[in-house]
């Protein structure tokens, strides 16, 4: 591979083997993230497997996760340059560069599940593939495989029953969230996670924007005892992609061995999401006594209706970068409700 | 050519290059571009990291405070306020040996509860207690140690950036590893105290004392302005900086606003005061003329350091280095001892952030694997990286105080000054190792 | 001619750098904005996240020209002390030679990422967005200013090489 020392001769075995070096990973740690866990611990070692028994090809790898190569907002353009061969990091970031790939984030209340989340930006993606092919091309990338987030919901210090619960009170979360929370009537706190157990504990603000594994791992429950489940839903918004002349470089039996592997690294990754965001409950009601409750669906259309029309401002922006906006939108929308989810908010008829 | 030799050739070749007098940031960069452009047999990708680096090297909040640690410390210098808290705690100890190290030391640490940097630390009392120091007599050497060691409290007593860096990492509190930090800063202000002392009273011509006609050691008298006033009257003209400590303090613990934001309330506070005292708007064009030259030369060394450890993350040589120490079967204390020594190896090329964002995920699993305290093991691990801001070739602390001082000072009197010092800091490291509560204790109660 | 050039590039230097303070001094005060909005008023003040991080790299590359003028990077004079004065020369042109090299690869491999930037004007965060382009600009800028200053460092270095040992001492760095 171009970015990784290239092939090297191997004489040792029967046949001649050949060594690629790829160097993997981008701003989030291998550790703490479900989409990063899976790429460093199934992803990687899967390849590596089926190369070696399939191929002439001894797959290494040199792991750069946790912004040891690349920070969150350097990844994209670190393995356009090359620096990265592989780039397993967040797309959420580059807010307008992939606009087209942070789609979920502007539509809220879509499916909780990290699973329906990310078959739906699949079936997007499938249904544009000249779209997102391009996108990606125009980064010197190959798109490969989606890994969702868990279900964004709100962790806080005191409960909320009602949506106007949340009035007058901080809550954090990261940039991509903040939308969700002003309308509301609560104070946007921006902020990223190794700072929000002091803020939560000292009271900078009294409630956090995140999806439950996190949370456990952060060991916020700790502090704010509450967890509501406001309907906010996972979303596929990062994943794994290839730099296009390190993809063109390898050979054709190991590009289809990436491209199978990582496909089952998609479905991984998200049931992935969804049991740690499970077990993550769990532990945390067994550990600290958390309080889990559920919006009301009136409660949920509130909240709802009190947020901003972002699928059209998604639309808007979309079209001035020359992708079909409406029916990118359209397609995602109908793609979740194909996967079972109701939307309580008619976004496009308004 | 296999990366580990990359590797080494390329810490050989800034071994040199520093050596031979190429600046630091030249021979950062030269050496992680050769370096990455030999791992990848490709000119373009080793020249992108020029390009990107430069650009989100520094991107981040908790690099953005250092900007305005370093303003804040330019207001105190140039207003007088940390002038005043110097005398203060200068009329305290001045009848010890080497009392104005002491005072030095022990001003440090009350600025450590402000500031998060040390190289902020360092930048004000360069200016500040090294001049003061000087003008007493006291041998260059220990004024610099004095002042390099002492910058160390600034990351070891809360707000510390490096903290806030170990904390993201490895899912520890933040607010738990800022209180564990207290006591073994305590300690350290000790241990240094004691330290100069001994090391005054073994040779009083480090502290500014000479023989006198009988044959008796004295001080250069210090009557005049500072004993003219009394303790009470000094106390006074150094209470506003209490007052920004428990600004700070309070803030943050009060839910007003972050560790990373406190940086902003400090430099606020301190450009209160200095207009308070009659700083007017030639007084903050010299304040900003005096950050600027400091702010520059320390973000392009962090830019240009983190190029180098992109490099060696590209390398593949850290993580062949941390396995090699967690699949020796050998017992904690032995892999503790290991581990600390790669750091303070490392301490030596790197930087202090770029070093537990390489090492700490890759000694997590190792610490999990002996059940190690992540509190205990992430102060432990914070004060060795701070050793390496004192070593050379590459110490931060060091070049920041270069860059302030001038050319009235060598870097390598610095480095040489500092040495007393980081033994001092490995005590403090062994007491922490073998008496864990100095660390885990503070913490507990909350 | 040359001179007035000169004289031009170093006032620019400082007036960059100036700026560059007194950005750090206006973020002190947007931060501090943003934490009394917030607890007081419960209205923070959106964006502030953003621009502080952002403009952290612009501060750098506002305020390096001056300070590469001012020689004020640091190195190691162990052995630069002990060689003669055409050694240190020497050294000075090479170092300076190397800082060359670094600010063209900078402005180099920093050129196609400030077109497409500044092209689809790249911009970061949702709520307030703030615009990436103009940093890559100030990257490049801030490396060709210092590009200048270590031309000029080396071209006076290697003046001095081939000057005879008298006439040295009058052209030592720093000198204006
Ligand atoms: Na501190
Ligand atoms: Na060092």
């Amino acid at each position: 591979a171009c970015g990784g020392g290239g092939a090297t001769d191997n004489t040792q075995g029967r046949s001649e083997r050949k060594t690629i070096t790829l160097t993997i990973g981008g701003g989030h740690p291998s550790n703490t993230m479900s989409y990063t866990k899976v790429a460093a611990d199934f992803f990687q070692p899967e390849v590596t497997k089926r190369c070696a028994e399939k191929t002439n090809y001894d797959i290494e790898w040199i792991d750069a996760y946790g912004g040891t190569v690349a920070g969150l907002d350097e990844a994209l353009v670190a393995t356009q340059n090359g620096l990265l061969d592989v780039f397993a990091s967040t797309f959420a970031f580059d807010t307008k560069k992939l606009l087209l790939m942070n789609l979920p984030y502007y539509v809220p209340f879509s499916s909780q599940d990290p699973v329906i989340a990310t078959k739906a930006s699949r079936m997007v993606a499938e249904q544009f593939p000249e779209v997102y092919d391009g996108l990606w091309k125009q980064y010197n990338q190959k798109f490969l495989a989606f890994g969702p987030t868990g279900d964004y919901e709100l962790i806080s210090k005191f409960p909320i029953a009602k949506a106007a619960d949340v009035k007058g009170h901080k809550l954090g979360g990261a940039g991509s969230v903040m939308p969700w929370l002003a309308g509301v009537g609560a104070t946007p706190v921006q902020s990223t996670f190794n700072e929000v157990y002091t803020n939560l504990q000292t009271g900078v603000y009294e409630g956090y924007v995140v999806w439950s594994d996190t949370a456990m791992r952060y060991k916020w429950d700790e502090i704010a005892k509450y967890y509501t489940k406001v309907g906010f839903g996972a979303a596929a918004i990062q994943g794994i992609t290839v730099n296009l002349d390190t993809w063109n470089s390898l050979p054709k039996e190991v590009q289809d061995i990436f491209l199978e592997v990582a496909a089952e690294y998609e479905e991984l990754s998200a049931e992935t999401a969804k049991s740690w965001d499970e077990e993550a409950f769990a532990v945390m009601e067994k550990n600290n006594g958390l309080q889990v409750t559920e919006l009301s669906d009136e409660e949920k259309a509130i909240w709802l209706d009190s947020i901003e029309n972002l699928p059209e401002k998604w639309i808007a922006a979309a079209n001035e970068q020359g992708f079909p906006g409406r029916e990118i939108m359209e397609a995602y929308i109908k793609a979740q409700e194909e996967l079972g989810h109701v939307y309580l908010r008619d976004w496009l008829n308004e | 050519m296999e990366a580990a030799v990359i590797a080494a050739l390329s810490i050989v070749g800034l071994l040199v290059l520093v050596l031979l007098g190429v600046h630091v940031i030249f021979s950062l960069a030269l050496m992680s571009f050769i370096g990455i452009w030999l791992l990848t047999s490709n000119f373009n990708i080793a020249l992108s990291l020029l390009g990107t680096t430069s650009f989100s090297g520094v991107k981040e909040y908790t690099f953005t405070v250092i900007p305005l640690f370093i303003l804040m410390g330019s207001f105190m210098g140039r207003s007088g306020v940390a002038r005043d808290l110097f005398d203060t705690a200068n009329y305290l100890v001045k009848k010890l040996p080497g009392g104005m190290g002491i005072a030095t030391v022990v001003s440090n640490a009350v600025f450590a509860a402000v500031t998060g940097a040390s190289v902020a630390s360092a930048t004000v009392f360069s200016k500040i207690s090294f001049p003061a120091m000087k003008s007493y007599n006291y041998k260059t050497s220990l004024a610099l140690g004095a002042v390099a060691g002492s910058s160390v409290l600034g990351m070891l007593i809360p707000p510390s950036v490096l903290m806030i860096i170990y904390g993201m990492l490895s899912e520890t509190s933040i607010g738990k590893l800022f209180v564990a930090g207290v006591i073994p800063g305590l300690v350290m202000v000790f241990i240094y105290s004691i330290g100069i002392i001994l090391m005054c009273t073994i040779n009083p011509e480090l502290g500014g004392r000479f023989k006198n006609e009988h044959g008796k050691w004295v001080a250069k008298s210090e009557e005049g302005e500072t004993d003219a006033q009394g303790f009470l009257k000094l106390f006074i003209k150094s209470a506003p900086i209490f007052g920004v400590v428990l600004l700070v303090i309070g803030g943050i613990w009060g839910g007003f606003f972050t560790p990373t934001e406190a940086s902003a309330v400090g430099a606020f506070s301190t450009f209160l005061i200095s207009m308070a005292r009659g700083m007017r708007w030639n007084g903050i064009k010299a304040v900003f003329m005096d950050s600027a030259g400091t702010i520059a030369t320390v973000m392009f060394l962090l830019i240009a350091a983190k190029m180098y450890s992109r490099m060696l993350a590209m390398s593949g040589v850290t993580v062949t280095l941390a396995s090699m120490i967690a699949d020796s079967g050998l017992g904690s204390g032995m892999v503790l001892f290991l581990i600390c020594a790669a750091l303070v190896l490392l301490g030596c090329v790197l930087d202090s952030n770029s070093i537990l964002l390489i090492m700490v995920p890759l000694i997590l699993p190792v610490a999990a694997v002996y059940g190690w305290d992540l509190l205990w093991f992430g102060i432990v691990m914070i004060i060795v990286v701070e050793m390496g801001i004192l070593t050379p070739p590459f110490g931060m602390v060091v070049f920041a105080m270069k860059s302030t001082i001038g050319d009235e000072v060598k870097v390598e009197e610095i480095f040489r000054g500092a040495a007393p010092f980081i033994f001092m800091m490995v005590i403090v490291i062994l007491l922490c190792i073998f008496f864990p509560p100095l660390v885990t204790w503070l913490p507990s109660l909350i | 001619m040359l001179k007035k050039l000169n004289h031009f590039m170093n006032n620019l230097c400082f007036g960059t750098s100036f700026l560059g303070a007194l950005i750090v001094f206006g973020l002190m005060f947007l931060i501090c904005g943003d934490i009394c909005g917030r607890v007081f008023f419960h209205k923070p003040i959106i964006g502030t996240t953003e621009i502080a991080q952002n403009m952290t790299a612009a501060i750098v590359f506002l305020m390096l020209p001056w300070a590469t003028k001012l020689g004020q990077h640091v190195r190691s004079t162990m052995i630069l002390s002990k060689l003669p004065k055409k050694g240190v020369e020497f050294m000075n042109a090479a170092s300076y030679l190397l800082g060359i090299i670094l600010f063209i690869g900078i402005i180099v491999s920093s050129w196609d990422p400030m077109v497409h930037a500044t092209k689809i004007k790249d911009v970061q965060g949702e709520v307030f967005s703030f615009p990436l382009y103009p940093i890559w600009w100030i990257v490049i800028f801030g490396s060709a200013m210092s590009l200048y200053q270590c031309f000029r460092k080396f071209i006076e270095a290697v003046a001095a090489l081939f000057r005879n040992s008298s006439k040295i001492k009058t052209n030592r760095e720093g000198c204006e």
